[in-house]
């Protein structure tokens, strides 16, 4: 597609999705008269105001921001492991993430939604990447080391929570399922600029990482060190999946599906695809989370099925119809 | 050029190539043969740094392959590999422009068109039949315009006239200095514009 095409095409989604939004806004298990009123003079008070804006409202910044985090990190592992089956839950990386967060939470150095669990968060999921990382010489290696990674990790997580005679250990098996439930204004504040300052530096790294494409070997022919180019990447990766699973646990498939969706739209080269990924990963969860608290309310479906149920049909219609990307 | 000396080739399993000498002079061709299993593309890689030798050397200029900084190594020697598998629909002409950011379009395309493959810039690289990938990643190892070339068996998947058509450039580079060596599945017969014929026997 041309770069004027994708231009268009990305406008477009952009507006579908603030169009979306703004339905969002509107629904919920909480009962408003007249929500759009609420909704175009953010002005007015009242119970529908609170729950509009003080509820609806962040869960709406959250879903956008957490599903752009998991599409670029999504992207980035795709293009670092030059393998189109990595994503951050294959290469260890999410489970890291979610082991780190329950020993800060089980352990009652901190609770969840601040910062030193996002930090605890980081740091699991750093030490998790860079173990498989370490443990792996080829990018085939990368993804089997990665599996066995996450099935270890995954397993204490497990006996942690089991372990735990904690009563907050019932909201950590609900969070390690992932929801968007317990998201509040405070969280944003930590969100938005680790999300944004994640996707800036995946964007700024990503076009290097387009050499991978011809294989280790070429690269090192070419004088570079491909691990070497794939340690940063690994850092935005934690660093961006880290702070999904903090705030609102792991959420399946999203990373996998959005970056190969938008490579069906607007073709492989890093950098738009990254650009690419943040907008589809952000319009899924949106859709994703609007559909898990609308479909059967007053109660909420938990948002890994929801995105499943969407992402995969997409997928896979995508893959069927770009033959020439998958022979 | 290229100094081999008492170089034992293998993997912890098992040794394919053992205590083997040889030169190789600049501005010629040479082409390896030998059985399956003889250790031609071990040799190969050995030469492009990619395969430490269990012992000998091997050195290039006076300068010893294992030994040598990977981006010296980088502007002495360009490798184009078998067949490299990709999966990503990166266009022919974007394949061609990475890690050569530095050359100009015009120089990249004049290389393609040499190498057949002008017509066929703007297609997905995953969409190529096996001989076009090859001719792909031969125009690779030739475009930066380095003295030494090394090219895992060139003519695997070509048809005739290709093949025909790949030796012409690969004379024309030889009378422009160029050293080449590649691994060749062929009749020894066949390899008579070669200067130099390398047999590892069985």
């Amino acid at each position: 597609m041309s770069v004027r095409g994708r231009r268009y095409l990305l406008v477009a989604i952009l507006l579908g999705i603030s169009g979306f939004a703004l339905y969002a806004l509107s629904v919920g298990s909480a009962e408003i008269d007249s929500p759009w009123k609420h909704i175009f003079s953010p002005s007015l008070q009242g119970a529908s105001h609170d729950v509009i804006w003080d509820i609806r409202f962040p869960r709406v910044l959250a879903a956008l921001l957490i599903g752009a985090a998991l599409g670029v990190a999504g992207a980035i592992s795709q293009a670092a492991t030059n393998n189109p089956l990595a994503d951050p839950s294959i290469i260890g990386t999410t489970a890291g993430a979610s082991f780190g967060a329950a020993i800060a939470v089980i352990l009652s150095i901190a609770s969840i939604g601040t910062w030193p669990v996002t930090l605890f968060a980081f740091l699991g999921a750093l030490f998790a990447s860079l173990a498989t990382f370490a443990a792996s010489r080829s990018a085939i290696q990368l993804v089997i080391v990665g599996i066995a990674t996450s099935a270890l990790l995954s397993a204490l997580v497990g006996l942690l929570l089991t372990i735990a005679d904690r009563p907050d250990a019932r909201s950590i098996a609900f969070w390690s399922l992932g929801s968007l439930a317990l998201v509040s204004m405070s969280s944003i504040s930590l969100l938005a600029p680790v999300v944004i300052v994640g996707v800036i530096v995946a964007w700024y790294i990503s076009q290097r990482l387009d050499l991978l494409a011809l294989g280790d070997a070429e690269v090192r022919f070419l004088g570079k060190n491909p691990q070497r180019m794939r340690l940063g990447a690994f850092l935005i990766i934690s660093l961006l999946i880290a702070t999904a699973v903090s705030t609102v646990g792991s959420i399946a498939f999203l990373a996998l599906a959005a970056p190969h969706i938008t490579r069906f739209l607007i073709g492989p080269s890093n950098r738009p695809l990254v650009i690419g990924s943040a907008v589809i990963g952000a319009g899924l969860l949106l859709i994703a989370d609007t559909a898990a608290r609308a479909i059967v309310p007053p109660f909420e479906l938990p948002i890994g099925l929801i995105t499943s149920l969407i992402g995969a049909p997409i997928l896979i219609l995508v893959l069927r119809r770009s033959s020439e990307v998958w022979r | 050029m290229i100094d081999i000396k008492d170089l034992t080739l293998g993997y912890s399993s098992r040794v394919v190539l053992k205590n083997f000498s040889a030169h190789i002079t600049a501005a010629s061709i040479t082409a390896i043969v030998g059985s399956n299993g003889a250790g031609k593309s071990t040799l190969l890689s050995a030469i492009a740094g990619a395969h430490t030798p269990l012992s000998g050397s091997i050195s290039i200029d006076g300068k010893d392959t294992v030994t040598i900084g990977a981006k010296e190594f980088a502007e002495i020697r360009a490798v184009a590999q078998q067949s490299h598998s990709y999966w990503m629909a990166y266009s022919v002409a974007q394949i061609l422009h990475l890690g050569h950011e530095s050359l100009a379009t015009s120089h990249i395309e004049e290389v393609a068109k040499s190498f057949g493959i002008l017509e066929i810039l703007p297609q997905s690289i995953t969409a190529l039949s096996g001989g076009q990938l090859q001719r792909v990643e031969i125009a690779r190892a030739f475009m930066r315009d380095l003295p030494l070339v090394l090219l895992d068996e060139p003519f695997a998947s070509q048809d005739l006239a290709s093949q025909e058509a790949l030796i012409k450039r690969f004379d024309e580079e030889r009378r422009n200095g160029k050293t080449i060596v590649l691994v060749a599945h062929r009749e020894r017969s066949s390899l008579a514009w070669c200067d130099q014929i390398i047999d590892l026997g069985q």
